[in-house]
């Protein structure tokens, strides 16, 4: 083992650890050597949450994402994913990450596409999530660059259970996307859609983004750029943080045991 | 490949070699290049009709290093000049410029940022950059500093005072949250302003730079490269190969290498 010359967490906002090791193979297949990266969960006193596709879940798994993030940037890391395609609490995290950065899989891949391509399609698992998604790639700015969302009528907890099926689900909302309204990319909306780009870009011949790598390498940019550049969060104006005495009065931001799981990815 | 779409003059290339040198991943190799003299003795682009006279060549310089395998080019103006045209004739390798990344990395560490630039002239066009790439509801304006481009490296101390001042305008008038220089040619200045003004500064050169080496690297780890579908479609080779003007003269006035383990 190497020393890291970067630490990045991407941190599940789930109280499971069903999926960690999902994430780990991934982080291990595109980090880059030098970086170090624990793949985390939230612990299961947060709620036994398997998924967040609730606003109501997010809103109740938000306080364990705040203690999370505090807790990570005590730890020195250099970044952190808030890995759920909401991009839960992202807006609060950063506020309270110290010199860490935060970022998520929405704005990550957004990004990503919108280098790629002018127009691209977010393929997501049900209807439910649209109205939410939506909203957030306009707060971006990247709406004019969105040609729809395609939900293919998958939980986050099935798009894994079956990946023939998620395949072929996935694989014909792309082929709508690009043809009925013309996308140019293909965002995969679900962390849980992971495995499938490149057999969907083989078949469909336009980029197809995986928003857990997107995520992952935008926080290990974001990493490389605070240890190259000097570029950390500013902290002016709306992006405040509360005062340490406050909220040490208030009592509820600290929880040492609030990771329920962690897999360390070594340098 | 780090682009400028002006003419070599002596020192201008260096500037952004040394900013290469300083910042680039160990197994990076970078070719900082500018146009030739053909393409006009350009020193700068302030103005929309020398970006006119220059995007031909810029073209010209996005094709051929394309052809010579690089993974990703900087096109060297905040104006981000011929960004989409150059990105239609790119193949697989990646093109981004100086506004885009800037915006990119300003808005990842702050919710509202301002952007100083050198004359008001330039404002409009930058104003409908930023809108077009989606941050304007982030932008709390533009701060001009009286300068040109080629003044910003001629009285160093002049400079660093007259785009602090602009700064503190930006933070303390407008609420800035961090801060864009809006010139490559201000490259130098963003690590002193930062610790005065206790704000995340953005050299944009060094943003596009390495906004350019992290997309380059996704070519082989995760197969990311441009779509060529219905707006990224490309012209036919053919096509272009008859037109007899995307193939001509000599691509680059000057070129260094940085070589990969330096």
């Amino acid at each position: 083992m190497t020393n890291p010359t970067r630490k990045i967490m991407y941190l599940n906002p789930v109280g499971t650890s069903l999926y960690d090791q999902v994430f780990a193979d991934m982080a291990s297949k595109y980090k880059l050597p030098g970086t170090e990266v624990h793949i985390t969960s939230l612990a299961e006193s947060e709620g036994a949450f398997t998924h967040i596709e609730f606003r109501s879940y997010e809103a109740m798994v938000t306080a364990g994402i705040i203690k999370a993030t505090r807790a990570a940037a005590k730890e020195g890391f250099d970044a952190l994913a808030i890995g759920c395609f909401y991009d839960t609490a992202l807006h609060d995290a950063r506020e309270v990450s110290g010199d860490m950065v935060v970022t998520a899989p929405c704005v990550a891949s957004c990004r990503m596409a919108t280098n790629l391509s002018n127009r691209f399609g977010v393929i997501v698992g049900r209807q439910k999530w649209v109205d939410q998604m939506h909203s957030t790639v306009k707060s971006y700015g990247f709406g004019p660059a969105c040609s729809g969302f395609y939900p293919v009528g998958l939980g986050v907890n099935d798009f894994q259970t079956d990946h023939a099926k998620t395949n072929a689900l996935l694989t014909q909302a792309g082929r709508e996307a690009i043809e009925k309204d013309h996308a140019e990319a293909i965002i995969l909306g679900c962390t849980l859609e992971i495995g499938f780009h490149e057999t969907m870009e083989k078949e469909l011949g336009v980029p197809v983004i995986d928003v857990s790598i997107a995520a992952l390498k935008e926080a290990e940019y974001a990493a490389e750029l605070k240890a190259n550049c000097g570029w950390k969060p500013s902290r002016k104006w709306s992006c405040e943080a509360p005062t340490e005495e406050e909220m040490a009065a208030i009592g509820v931001f600290e929880q040492p045991d609030i990771f329920g799981n962690r897999i360390v990815v070594p340098a | 490949m780090y682009l400028s779409p002006v003419a070599h003059r002596p020192g201008h290339d260096e500037l952004f070699a040394d900013m290469v040198r300083a910042r680039k991943r160990a197994d990076t190799e970078v070719h900082v290049t500018c146009l030739p003299n053909t393409a006009g003795k350009f020193n700068h682009v302030e103005f929309r009709s020398y970006e006119a006279m220059v995007t031909p060549h810029i073209i010209r310089g996005v094709r051929a290093a394309s052809k010579e395998g690089f993974d990703a080019c900087v096109i060297g103006c905040f104006y981000d000049t011929a960004l989409k045209d150059a990105q239609e004739v790119s193949g697989d390798m990646i093109v981004t410029a100086p506004c885009v990344a800037s915006c990119d990395i300003a808005s990842a560490l702050c919710n509202r940022f301002g952007i100083i630039v050198g004359r008001q002239k330039w404002v409009h066009q930058m104003h409908s950059t930023v809108v077009a790439n989606g941050y304007e509801n982030r932008l709390s304006g533009f701060y001009p500093v009286g300068l040109g481009v080629t003044d910003f490296q001629q009285d160093h101390a002049v400079t660093a005072d007259r785009l602090m001042q602009a700064g503190r305008k930006a933070v303390l008038d407008d609420h800035a949250e961090a801060i864009i220089l809006g010139c490559t040619m201000e490259i130098g200045f963003n690590a002193t302003m930062a610790k005065a003004l206790k704000v995340p500064v953005i050299d944009p050169a060094t943003a596009a730079f390495l906004r350019a080496e992290h997309l380059g690297s996704h070519k082989t780890a995760c197969g990311w490269i441009p779509s060529r579908k219905y707006s990224c479609e490309a012209p036919s080779e053919i096509e272009m190969t008859n037109l007899g003007v995307f193939d001509v003269d000599q691509p680059f006035g000057n070129r260094i290498v940085v070589p990969a383990n330096s």
